[in-house]
């Protein structure tokens, strides 16, 4: 009997060994390209002193969009992850987002104290210098138009730079809680369209952030055919004509005038229904008043390249807030019949007690169980 | 004797584990009520308010929302309002899910999405469009801030606002005497209580998040983003409130989400003194 249950408890011991072993291993190769592409940045990118600080994962999430009719996004799926790096000087945390297996940003918020850089950085141009040198050997692309752009300039005054077909916009704020932050984008400007190429932001002359997604999305087909004049005139013919969008109670809306003054028209990429950035006239106007389901504006987007009409969207707003008469609400003029309406969705999910009850009272039945087992056992 | 004694040890044992599960469960219990929420989209059929889309739209997201604040809270005072015309949202339903949650609840999360205008002494005060239905006097369905809201509210729980309106983040009085004829001011005063909250602030017991002007509708297009027409305004309430249960504080999502969209930092986006933070931005939903 002892011989057995000798026997019993090694046999035991040696899978609790084995399982232990094995749960360690797999979670060893289960570091996926995303979270080594995130740990490469924090090795050989982020300017901090990696040795002083104790860094840890405490985040990890897949986000899908949500899974809504004709407004899809393709090909949506981001994995964030969540570092906290903490020091006796400071705590850091440093959000990175990849898509596709590829970086597309990295986040870097102060919590409290200084920041322990790599090495001391002379003044902002020599920080952002220096992490366009690393940034270069990280993504294995040249950096050095970004750097001479930067190299020689004021970086905390608000201004565009144009270098050959390279644009960098500087842009300084301060703010109360954040400090000093200073943006950098650099956009490849073909044919008037602009993409960006990389854009940096540091906060009181420190790293904070980075978005690059031109690995992610490639510039695809960049002709531009399409004048703004004609862009706008599409536009137009296409609200006028065929652009319509319901009401309660099967009103549709339709027939819409502008204030042209107020109209805008801007080349600018998209990746609508696509892997690559492709050039499309975003053409914004006001309308001449608010149409029903509070639509102010309306946004048509129109492929550079053909001229097709790709998306009109409304623009439109939870209100007026214009009248300080109060006894009236601003509604729009035009006031379509009343309807009927969707199935009453006032439910609320509140099943937790439930679940908590049966799971209490299956393992009071369990133990009673046990208990009667144990004592008919030993009375026998 | 022998036989007797391990019958009482093996009683004991046994009893022991019981409570412990039962306790730990109580203990569960009592932790998951001192949370609770409440999401409320009015939504509006009549009066040309909002479009099918927008209604459509607004219930979906407002369905995705509630599970995963419902996963994160694991409350048992959640509530999800969703008007239509047979059962309309009344200001008496703000009242109630705000003193109901105040009642039974240590921390308050709240979230509306829908339509706001001015009202009162020099139009100082704000009012949340309710359900307008076709059998209601129009002018009699708001939930107004020093009426409706704020006496519903005086217990201090309501930690986390977020009121999706038109104007909402506006008329933070931000010196005495804090009211006038008609009243307690504004929406962030009536929901919080606390008139000591810094504007993008970091610290505090609270966080209020409302837009200074016009509110945008779900199903429209992101203005500006880089990405034309890529993103519209309802992903950027599901995002919002889907990586905020993942921990992040508000600024972080909000640094998040414009990169995301604009591929720069909050302050520097078209958000910026648009959607307001008034408070402490470092909470999270754990707060």
């Amino acid at each position: 009997m002892r011989k057995k249950t000798k026997v019993f408890l090694t046999m035991t011991a040696l899978v609790i060994v084995l399982i232990s072993l094995g749960t360690a291993s797999i979670a060893k190769s289960e570091v996926s390209t995303a979270q080594q592409k995130a740990e490469a940045f924090t090795e050989n990118v982020l300017p901090i002193d990696k040795s002083q600080y104790n860094i840890t994962l405490d985040g990890y999430f897949v986000s899908y969009p949500p899974d809504i009719k004709d407004r899809e996004l393709n090909n949506y799926k981001q994995e964030h992850y969540r570092y906290s790096l903490a020091s006796d000087e400071s705590d850091l945390s440093v959000s990175y987002t990849v898509e596709n297996d590829v970086l597309k940003r990295c986040v870097v918020t102060i919590k409290r104290g200084q920041v322990l850089t790599d090495r001391p950085y002379s003044n902002l141009n020599d920080a952002v210098i220096g992490f366009l040198e690393r940034y270069q050997t990280y993504k294995a692309a040249d950096t050095s138009e970004m750097k001479y752009m930067a190299q020689n300039t004021d970086l905390l005054k608000n201004q565009t730079l144009i270098a050959g077909d390279l644009k960098l916009k500087i842009s300084n704020g301060d703010y109360p809680f954040s400090g000093h932050k200073t943006s950098l984008m650099w956009y490849r400007v073909i044919n008037g369209c602009e993409y960006l190429e990389l854009s940096l932001s540091f906060t009181d002359g420190i790293f904070t952030g980075f978005s690059d997604i031109s690995q992610l999305y490639p510039i695809g087909n960049t002709s531009v055919n399409i004048s703004k004049d004609q862009a706008i005139e599409i536009a137009m013919k296409y609200i006028q004509e065929n652009y319509t969008y319901e009401m309660p109670g099967n009103v549709w809306v339709k027939g819409f005038n502008v204030n042209q003054s107020l109209t805008t028209a801007v080349l600018s990429p998209t990746v609508r229904d696509s892997n690559e950035q492709y050039p499309v006239w975003s053409v914004m106007f006001t309308l001449d008043h608010t149409y029903p389901g509070s639509v102010v504006g309306l946004h048509v987007i129109i492929s550079a390249d053909s001229g097709e009409v790709l998306l009109c969207s409304n623009q439109a707003t939870g209100g007026s807030i214009e009248s300080s008469d109060d006894t009236t609400i601003i509604l729009p003029s035009q006031s379509p019949i009343s309807s009927s309406s969707t199935a009453p969705d006032n439910t609320v999910s509140s099943d937790n007690n439930m679940t908590t009850t049966i799971v209490a009272v299956i393992a009071i039945v369990v133990a009673l169980a046990l208990i009667a087992l144990f004592v008919k056992k030993r009375s026998k | 004797m022998k036989l007797q004694t391990a019958k009482n040890s093996a009683l004991l044992l046994v009893s022991l584990l019981i409570f412990c599960v039962i306790g730990s469960m109580l203990t569960e219990n009592a932790k998951a009520d001192e949370y609770g929420w409440a999401i409320v989209n009015p939504n509006n059929y009549v009066d040309g308010v909002d479009s099918v889309n927008e209604i459509y739209y607004t219930d979906t997201i407002f369905n995705y929302i509630a599970m995963d604040l419902n996963s994160y809270y694991y409350s048992n005072y959640q509530y999800w309002y969703s008007g239509s015309e047979q059962y309309p949202v009344h200001p008496s339903d703000y009242c109630y899910l705000l003193e109901t949650l105040q009642d039974y609840c240590d921390k308050v999360t709240f979230f509306t999405k829908g339509h706001c205008t001015p009202w009162g002494y020099n139009g100082n005060h704000r009012q949340l469009l309710c359900t307008l239905s076709s059998g209601d006097p129009p002018n009699d369905e708001q939930a107004k801030d020093s009426i409706h809201i704020w006496p519903h509210t005086g217990y201090f729980k309501n930690r986390f606002s977020f009121i999706w309106h038109c104007g909402t983040a506006e008329m933070y009085p931000l010196s005495p005497p804090y009211q006038d004829i008609d009243g307690p001011i504004g929406m962030p005063f009536c929901f919080t209580h606390n008139v000591g909250m810094d504007y993008y602030g970091d610290s505090g017991d609270y966080v209020y998040l409302g837009w200074i002007w016009a509110s945008p509708q779900f199903d429209c297009t992101i203005p500006y983003q880089y990405q034309q027409g890529y993103y519209y305004w309802f992903h950027f309430a599901y995002f919002f409130f889907n990586w905020m249960t993942y921990g992040d504080s508000v600024m972080s999502t909000l640094q998040d989400l414009s990169w995301e969209i604009y591929n720069t930092y909050f302050e520097n986006s078209p958000l910026y003194d648009y959607l307001v933070v008034w408070g402490n931005g470092d909470m999270t939903l754990g707060y």
